[in-house]
């Protein structure tokens, strides 16, 4: 059941009204929100239930196992028979085929003759989000930092909370579970809210993502019949379709969640406005970052302190490459993400030259050239993100660049292209303008005039109406 | 409790000026915006191919011989004239991207009234692959108002087909403007009996073309088992035709021997003139699947003969 399908559009109001009206305490509303959420999950295909009961079960059980038992040898024991299911399941699933291809691949180079023989394996949708959810919540409580959830209702519910269960925010147990604990009460205030950043989530998604999708498959297909200022254009608008998809995507749930009372992390805060990677890093898909920081990152630097400098360096590398793998079993995303952690670690080498400059150029400058490094690299790695393989990559960063490709022939479908073009700015602006809020179009409820107010919404639903692209696009996020 | 009560009805409150607002938006945007400008509004009366003048010439046929179904290719591929010179009175009813879904309703719409003895249907892969949006729309613009046309539409659901029917509304039952469409536009010129002759012009397109690997759609396959049904039931000859398109077009349909043989299962004959007839992919078409009239000429005189057989 996507967020963008008519099915969701009945799912919702029964289940926010159902919830609201028949759910009297907390144990009603948890349970009816378990429900929910398993229908929704088993809207996909049924036999996914089992395997995400199983995880919701393992980790409940070793949860509470962690918390009461006082030595720390078995501590450690259960948490590692957390990792290795969840990180097992996540392996089993997502990686299985492409470490056999690889496998393969790498023996045939050398020689030796492997036939490649794949396994059917269906990727459950949303795997990686809640394998990551429950691994923090096991490894809190192993650090001492989380009770385990009092009742296996909540737990569940926490675990398969449908709003966020297929593409996140990859939310914590602390924040998230607690939540949990307590009756919710209606809040007219929270519920409009919520209503207010679907709405944003959903034009990003279908007016803007969608539209840019359709002409990024175009020029991504048939990029060797297609001149480098058009291969450049399909590279900017994916750029912009991953950010309106994602961070759509994360608006729609988080508003979702908010309609039955539950507060959601920020998984985006205008990352395009960075002028510096570290601080794309704390504005771009935050739940992943933050998780693979706390989780994997500070860890691995504090176990390699001595190595000083050096030991960041190589730490920011590694975790990227897992940022980049966790995305998807394709050489693609390795070195996607061995790109970022090269532009980061660049960035943290030259942390002093570029002090020293910002003081000769001034701040301002500098926030200005800061801004086109980033976004001129993260294009770069784009690229690679969309790619279907590291020749696809390389053959269309190579066609950019060769002069031949310099001449600008006819586009099909060119004044969509500028609708497209429209669409972005008019995103762009309103992200300008409510950066500093909960989400950007918050600062419309700022308005005191609800004339304007609600103006303000109907544009975007005409908008919506009149522009959205009608041909099904799957949420990008969806496939992780 | 009071909250939610006061949340639920500025929801409808807001959801009923919305689409009030929206219904005003739409006519707006029809009205004085350009199309390239309106992408999910398609709503254009005597749009490409000459529907409203085929739907308005049809009202006064009565009784006829054979009836031509299909899309684009149809309509520009089944010159009537040839068949009028042979003595036979016939219709073309074919209209732009049209699918079985919308051949259903078109068929059952006119069956009665032209009680036709032979009915010839063009049928190739991508009608069925087709979501038909495009052919509903033209339906709306051009035809008649009326419970078919809304169940069809809400069927697909589609903002598109919603965006068109709500300007129908307005266009129909509010503006009621009459429209008269050129007999001539560009280079098309609606001929009477429903077909469309295009200056002559010929193909230089390039001579390749990607694998189409189509997907049938569910619906469209259960309105093609209808439509065969529904002719067999009225006791009237079908016969499924595939008019030629050029070689590489024809190549680039992923598998043209199972579409075959599911055509050739069906209890109407079926004929597939891409493999009987030998035309210049240059000189007989004007694009890599539309006839010319040369090309169309040489068709039409060999289904000629293919026909005279069945009506003798």
């Amino acid at each position: 059941m996507l967020f963008n399908s008519l099915d969701f559009a009945i799912f919702l109001p029964i289940v926010f009204l159902i919830y609201w009206i028949a759910c009297k305490n907390r144990y009603y509303q948890n349970t009816f929100l378990l429900l929910a959420s398993y229908f929704f999950y088993g809207w996909w295909d049924w036999r996914f239930l089992f395997l995400i009961a199983a995880s919701s079960f393992l980790d409940f059980t070793l949860g509470q196992r962690i918390f009461s038992s006082s030595d720390r040898k078995e501590k450690k024991r259960f948490l590692i028979i957390s990792i290795v299911f969840n990180l097992g399941m996540l392996c089993f699933f997502k990686y299985l085929n492409f470490f056999i291809d690889s496998f393969v691949d790498s023996f045939n180079l050398m020689g030796a003759s492997f036939s490649r023989r794949n396994l059917n394996i269906i990727l459950p949708v949303g795997i990686s989000f809640y394998t990551f959810q429950t691994l923090s919540y096991t490894i809190d409580i192993y650090k001492g930092k989380l009770n385990p959830a009092r009742n296996m209702t909540s737990f569940f519910a926490f675990v398969s909370f449908f709003p966020q269960l297929v593409a996140g925010p990859i939310e914590r147990a602390s924040n998230l579970l607690p939540q949990f604990d307590n009756k919710k009460e209606f809040s007219f205030k929270e519920c409009s809210n919520g209503l207010t950043q679907m709405l944003w989530g959903l034009f990003k998604k279908v007016v803007i993502a969608d539209s840019c999708a359709y002409h990024v498959n175009k020029i991504f297909t048939g990029y060797e019949s297609i001149d480098s200022f058009f291969l450049i254009i399909g590279a900017i608008l994916f750029v912009f379709q991953v950010y309106a998809d994602f961070s759509g995507y994360s608006d729609i749930a988080i508003g979702t969640a908010r309609l039955f009372g539950f507060r959601l992390m920020t998984n985006f805060k205008t990352p395009y406005f960075s002028t510096s990677w570290g601080e794309f890093w704390k504005r771009w898909h935050i739940s992943l970052s933050s998780w693979i920081l706390d989780y994997v990152y500070n860890p691995l630097v504090l176990s390699i302190r001595d190595w000083q400098a050096k030991g960041i360096v190589f730490a920011l590398v590694l975790t990227f490459i897992l940022n980049g793998l966790w995305h998807g079993a394709n050489w693609t995303f390795i070195v996607f993400g061995f790109l970022l952690g090269l532009f980061i670690s660049t960035e943290f080498i030259l942390r002093f030259q570029r002090k020293n400059l910002s003081k000769r150029i001034g701040k301002r400058n500098m926030s200005i050239l800061g801004w086109f490094v980033v976004m001129i690299t993260w294009t770069l790695a784009c690229i690679l993100f969309r790619a279907e393989s590291l020749t696809h990559a390389i053959n269309y960063m190579r066609l950019i660049v060769d002069p031949s490709n310099w001449i600008i022939q006819r586009y099909k479908g060119l004044q969509y292209l500028l609708q497209v073009f429209f669409f972005i700015s008019m995103m762009l602006c309103i992200d300008w303008k409510g950066k500093n809020f909960d989400y950007s179009l918050f600062f419309i409820r700022n308005y005191k005039n609800s004339f304007l107010r609600w103006s303000c919404y109907i544009f975007l639903c005409c908008m919506i109406g009149l522009y959205m692209e009608t041909n099904d696009q799957p949420f990008i996020y969806f496939q992780f | 409790m009071a909250d939610l009560s006061k949340f639920v009805i500025r929801v409808i409150l807001f959801s009923v000026i919305m689409l009030v607002v929206y219904f005003c938006f739409i006519i707006f945007c029809a009205h004085f915006l350009d199309s390239k400008l309106t992408k999910n509004l398609n709503y254009r009366k005597g749009s490409y191919g000459h529907m409203y003048s085929r739907l308005e010439e049809i009202k006064n046929i009565r009784d006829i011989d054979i009836l031509f179904l299909g899309a684009s290719h149809a309509y520009r591929g089944f010159d009537v004239r040839k068949y009028q010179d042979e003595g036979y009175s016939c219709f073309n009813l074919g209209s732009s991207s049209q699918t079985p879904i919308q051949t259903e309703i078109l068929l059952k719409r006119y069956f009665d009234q032209l009680n036709p003895k032979l009915i010839v249907y063009d049928v190739y892969p991508s009608i069925f692959a087709s979501d038909g949006v495009e052919s509903t729309n033209d339906l709306i613009s051009n035809g008649d108002f009326n419970k078919e046309i809304v169940n069809l539409a809400l069927s697909q659901k589609s903002i598109k087909i919603v965006n068109s029917l709500t300007y129908a509304l307005f266009d129909k039952f509010i503006l009621k403007e009459n429209y008269i469409e050129p007999r001539v536009k560009g280079e098309d010129t609606y001929i009477d009996g429903g077909f469309v002759l295009k200056k002559l012009k010929y193909n230089n397109k390039r001579k390749y073309l990607k694998e189409y690997d189509y997907k049938f759609k569910s619906y469209q396959l259960e309105a093609f088992s209808n439509i065969l049904n529904f002719i067999e039931q009225q006791r009237t000859e079908a016969l499924l035709v595939q008019i030629p398109s050029t070689s590489y077009r024809y190549k680039a349909y992923a598998d043209n021997e199972m579409f075959d043989s599911m055509m050739n299962s069906s209890n109407s004959e079926y004929l597939n003139y891409n493999l009987t007839l030998t035309l210049d992919d240059s000189l007989n078409f004007y694009d890599d699947s539309h006839l010319n009239i040369l090309g169309s000429e040489i068709f039409n005189e060999k289904l000629l003969v293919d026909i005279k057989e069945r009506l003798k």
